[in-house]
């Protein structure tokens, strides 16, 4: 019998929501500016050319600058 | 530390990275440069260290860390200055700045040399891809720059001496008693003008309350607490060097050193910094490779007061060990024996007088001699003058004389064996 009157219940709110919004619209004060269609497209994502050299280890390895290979002058412990 | 290759100093763990907080800001927000394909143009204007910045790049989100780090020694090197002003004159430092300029100042070290890449002084190159460490790792960090004497103490790396109980046994790290606040000087107002200066930080006792003087019923706590440092007990041989000398090749225009020589030794001296913070009458000194002639490259004579420093130095090497040949029995110091004492013969002549408030004049005085010693008597704790010698060397009011063995003891060394009842 709970289970019955629960039911209902469900079904009357539902009716109550579907209900709510098909009264008139809020009316908004004419501006005199038109709102025109938006032609915006997503902006593509950049690329990250940082990231993809400094993740991509063949990359590096050929780009690398060869190091200097400094003579060791020092003597003893620093 | 393995050198890196260029390659691998310069590759970004992306996948690591970018799910960091620091991952979600652009590249080129911290490092500038330019989003080009080509290398060059990429490199453009590139900030390799932005953390040489950090009041820039790293305070935003780091506010409290990087306001008080510029004044730690980390980042001003005072140590090197404090001696080397005590040492020299005003009209010197032109060129001691230079000199220092040549070869001290890459030791300076930044956010990044400590976070996210090996110190440039060591080459440099990337931790983990990019990721900023909390943590420095130690040895690509901190004994990358602290190697030679504490990193190889503490690893226990110096041949036949173990490493620290700390690192051997509990795995403790740097930053276990190291923490960041004092690394980043959180909480001074002021440059320390070097790494002892001020409260006692990290203490042995922090961690070992009941090691301190009255804390236990260890006897040689007891007995030693106030006078000894720690580490003359608990440290082991160390590495000492002498004479660097720094100069600019003529070759290749690069800075080089030149040290004497490296030795290992365990010496106990009296403290050159004994304050109140410090006040142990005895520690560990180690030789610094400094000499009178280390800078004469950059002009003559620019250590004019040399001696007014001594070379061999407040210590605290990092091989603590619980049990050491010199605490293994009363008589290793207490029998005459001067093998662990700074005595006058280990000094070289040239340093004598830099060297006389350290050198131990008087070794400890035999077990016997302190156990029988007659116990100073009640009434003498309301003398006005703490010196015993006034009265005690001519018998003035019938006070006794003290032996022939006791004349070349001075004041201070009485209340070693006659105590207070």
């Amino acid at each position: 019998m709970n289970r019955l009157r629960g039911v209902m219940f469900a079904c009357f709110v539902l009716m109550l929501v579907s209900c709510q919004n098909t009264g008139t619209e809020p009316v908004l004060a004419p501006t005199g500016e038109t709102v025109a269609p938006s032609s915006e497209t997503p902006e593509p994502v950049a690329e990250n050319y940082c990231l993809s050299c400094h993740t991509d280890k063949e990359e590096l390895i050929e780009t690398a600058k060869p190091e200097e290979v400094v003579e060791a002058e020092s003597s003893g412990t620093g | 530390m393995a050198p890196l290759e260029p390659w691998e100093k310069v590759l970004v763990d992306g996948e690591k990275f970018l799910q960091t907080a620091h991952g979600q800001k652009s590249c080129t927000d911290c490092h500038g440069g330019v989003q080009s394909p080509e290398k060059d143009a990429a490199h453009e204007g590139l900030i390799a260290s932005p953390s040489a910045q950090p009041e820039r790049f790293c305070a935003e989100c780091h506010e409290e860390q990087t306001a008080t780090y510029p004044i730690s020694l980390h980042a001003t090197q005072q140590g090197y200055w404090t001696t080397l002003e005590t040492r020299s004159l005003p009209e010197n430092h032109a060129a001691l700045e230079e000199m220092f300029g040549n070869h001290c100042a890459s030791c300076h070290t930044t956010c990044g040399e400590c976070h996210v890449s090996q110190p440039e002084n060591v080459g440099g190159g990337l931790f983990t891809g990019h990721v900023f460490e909390k943590t420095p790792p130690m040895t690509r960090a901190c004994t990358a720059c602290h190697g030679s004497r504490v990193g190889n103490e503490f690893l226990g790396k110096n041949e036949g001496i173990p490493g620290d109980v700390h690192f051997r046994e509990a795995r403790m790290n740097c930053v276990k008693c190291h923490t960041g606040a004092e690394l980043h000087a959180e909480g001074d107002t002021a440059a320390d003008e070097n790494r002892y200066a001020g409260t006692e930080s990290p203490a042995c006792v922090d961690c070992h309350p009941t090691a301190a003087p009255g804390g236990d019923e260890n006897p040689m706590h007891q007995a030693h607490g106030e006078k000894l440092s720690c580490q003359v007990c608990h440290s082991v041989t160390y590495t000492s060097c002498d004479g660097c000398h720094v100069a600019v090749s003529s070759k290749t225009g690069n800075p080089f050193f030149e040290t004497e020589a490296t030795y290992s030794t365990f010496l106990i001296g009296r403290n050159p910094i004994q304050s109140e913070e410090r006040p142990y009458e005895y520690v560990p000194l180690r030789h610094v490779p400094i000499a009178a002639t280390s800078y004469e490259f950059y002009g003559e004579n620019l250590l004019p007061n040399f001696d007014s420093l001594s070379t061999w130095v407040y210590s605290t090497p990092h091989n603590i060990q619980r049990n050491t040949p010199q605490n293994a029995s009363c008589n290793t110091c207490h029998s005459g024996d001067a093998a662990f004492f700074l005595t006058a013969d280990k000094i070289k002549p040239e340093e004598m007088a830099a060297n006389a408030s350290v050198v131990v004049d008087f070794l400890p005085p035999a077990l016997d001699k302190i156990l029988t010693a007659p116990v100073m008597p009640a009434d003498h704790a309301e003398h006005v003058t703490d010196s015993c010698t006034a009265c005690h060397a001519t018998g003035i009011r019938g006070a006794p004389v003290f032996p022939a063995d006791h004349l070349e003891y001075k004041d201070e060394n009485c209340i070693g064996c006659h105590k207070s009842p």
